[in-house]
């Protein structure tokens, strides 16, 4: 019997070495379904976010430089050339058109937040992203009311864009976004603001049940919207003009 | 019988040497814990996808733009002018037809939405029978995740500030009042645009049950430009560097 001894021990230490390893590894790896989850996790998360947001800056900031020496060469050219002169000036008003210029002007910021969760099945569901109808409707709203620039969560409204729920998420310009949804406008803060918060009005309808949207809405003198960021492309659609070289003329005057 | 006790007393030590050294490793990021819910985590995620599409983005947007000065560059020179205005024109355009002001020609579908002319069944509101601006709004933003180039409401081009709105018989569109039905035209890739439209389960299929909702793929479809002001009155360009 005395033999076994030593074996009974080693195999009780490797059973309680065993359990220690797998709660610990338990602990760990269950994180992502949310719940208690050790901080360190959300910190990388966080550093991972504000590293990219950095990336993003400095990017963006190179992009800038780049264009406006493009645009210093540009300028320089047109000096000595009228008709060249001509062709960029159109060229900077169609590219602001098409949305490919960041803007500033006065307008509202719309912030939309989710209900506060009430339990545990709540908190997992959006009922922004669920209903991304609102969304929709309250641009279409802001448009209405005379807006000459929207975004949505910095991605600049324009002739193409898609407001889709894919999966869990809702992608606007096909890049993906979660809510809070900050919503700006430029154009006459009155008429905007009015627009959207007449009775029965689209914010009334997204405040109450069952939605219980929060919405903040901010009149400001500089509001800031980014261009688009993505490209237009087109592949089946070819430009058409012979007969409407009519049509375009009376636009221009 | 003595050895063989020592020998058990090192592994004991051993053994619970190498435990506690093993929890302590993995115990290491778990100090302390934080109440997370699981969409908050979800949110963090995409957030972090949605900055690297961005990256992504602005890469390609640069490489664009440090093309473009090497080519204008090179063109200028040569104090080549006549290729300049040659290269001018068609980036204007592309920026024409970017803002909409070019009439577009291509295959794609013809859609068509009218209030339904069945009777009311007894107790059914009379609003379920009648289009509204949500359903030729989702519709439309349907018709965009497909991939539509182009789209035209009742002959209006839409553009990126096109407000659809519609109230009884008449449905406004770009500012300028039409009537009932809304036929919309969409240039496209006319499998995915028509797959969109009437994919089971899809806002289309769903519409067809209450209202009139017909979708045809159609070759040649003519899109017209729009129309209105290049001149804006609130917004201005921010000059670069401004922001921030």
């Amino acid at each position: 019997m005395k033999k076994f001894g030593g074996l009974i021990m080693i195999g009780i230490l490797a059973l309680i070495i065993g359990l220690i390893i797998s709660v610990q590894i338990s602990t760990i790896q269950g994180s992502d379904q949310g719940g208690l989850v050790p901080s360190v996790k959300v910190k990388a998360y966080e550093q991972e976010l504000q590293k990219l947001r950095a990336q993003n800056e400095s990017q963006t900031q190179q992009l800038i430089e780049l264009e406006d020496r493009l645009e210093n060469m540009m300028n320089d050219k047109a000096a000595e050339d009228e008709s060249l002169k001509q062709i960029y000036d159109e060229r900077e008003k169609y590219k602001l058109a098409a949305g490919l210029v960041e803007v500033k002007g006065p307008g509202i910021v719309i912030t939309l937040e989710d209900p506060e969760p009430e339990d545990k099945y709540s908190e997992t569901y959006s009922s922004l992203m669920y209903n991304y109808e609102l969304l929709l409707s309250l641009v279409n709203r802001l448009k209405d009311a005379g807006a000459e620039a929207i975004s949505i969560n910095g991605e600049r409204i324009v002739s193409s864009t898609e407001i889709s729920l894919a999966g869990d998420n809702v992608n606007i310009n096909t890049r993906p976004t979660a809510p809070p949804y900050v919503v700006k406008a430029i154009g006459d803060p009155d008429t905007l603001e009015g627009t959207i918060t007449i009775r029965f009005g689209i914010i009334e309808k997204m405040k109450s049940d069952p939605y219980n949207i929060r919405v903040d809405i901010a009149r400001r003198d500089d509001v800031v919207i980014p261009r688009y960021s993505g490209t237009y492309n087109f592949r089946y659609a070819k430009p058409n003009e012979e007969n409407a070289e009519g049509a375009d003329a009376s636009a221009e005057d | 019988m003595k050895s063989l006790k020592k020998g058990t007393a090192a592994v004991l030590l051993v053994a619970l040497a190498a435990g506690i050294m093993l929890s302590t490793q993995m115990g290491m990021p778990t100090g302390e814990k934080l109440y997370v819910s699981a969409k908050a985590l979800d949110d963090m995620k995409v957030l972090i996808d949605s900055e690297k599409e961005s990256i992504r983005r602005t890469e390609l947007q640069i490489e664009d733009a440090k093309k473009q000065i090497d080519d204008f560059e090179a063109l200028s020179a040569d104090d080549n002018t006549e290729e300049l205005i040659a290269s001018g024109k068609a980036e204007l355009n592309y920026y024409r037809m970017a803002s909409g002001r070019v009439p577009v020609k291509g295959d794609g579908v013809k859609i068509v939405i009218a209030d339904s002319e069945r009777d009311l069944f007894e107790g059914e509101n009379v609003n379920d029978l009648l289009v509204h601006d949500i359903d030729v709004l989702m519709i439309l933003n349907d018709l965009l995740t497909a991939g539509a180039e182009a789209v035209s409401i009742n002959g209006h081009r839409v553009v990126d500030m096109s407000a659809i709105t519609c109230s009884g018989y008449t449905i406004r569109i770009n500012g300028i009042f039409t009537a009932n039905p809304f036929v919309i035209r969409a240039i496209g890739d006319p499998g995915r645009l028509y797959g969109a439209m009437m994919a089971p389960g899809s806002n289309g299929l769903i519409l067809k049950e209450f209202v009139r909702f017909e979708c045809t793929v159609e070759e040649d479809i003519e899109i017209p430009a729009y129309t209105g002001p290049l001149s804006y009155k609130y917004m201005t360009i921010t000059k670069e560097g401004e922001t921030n």
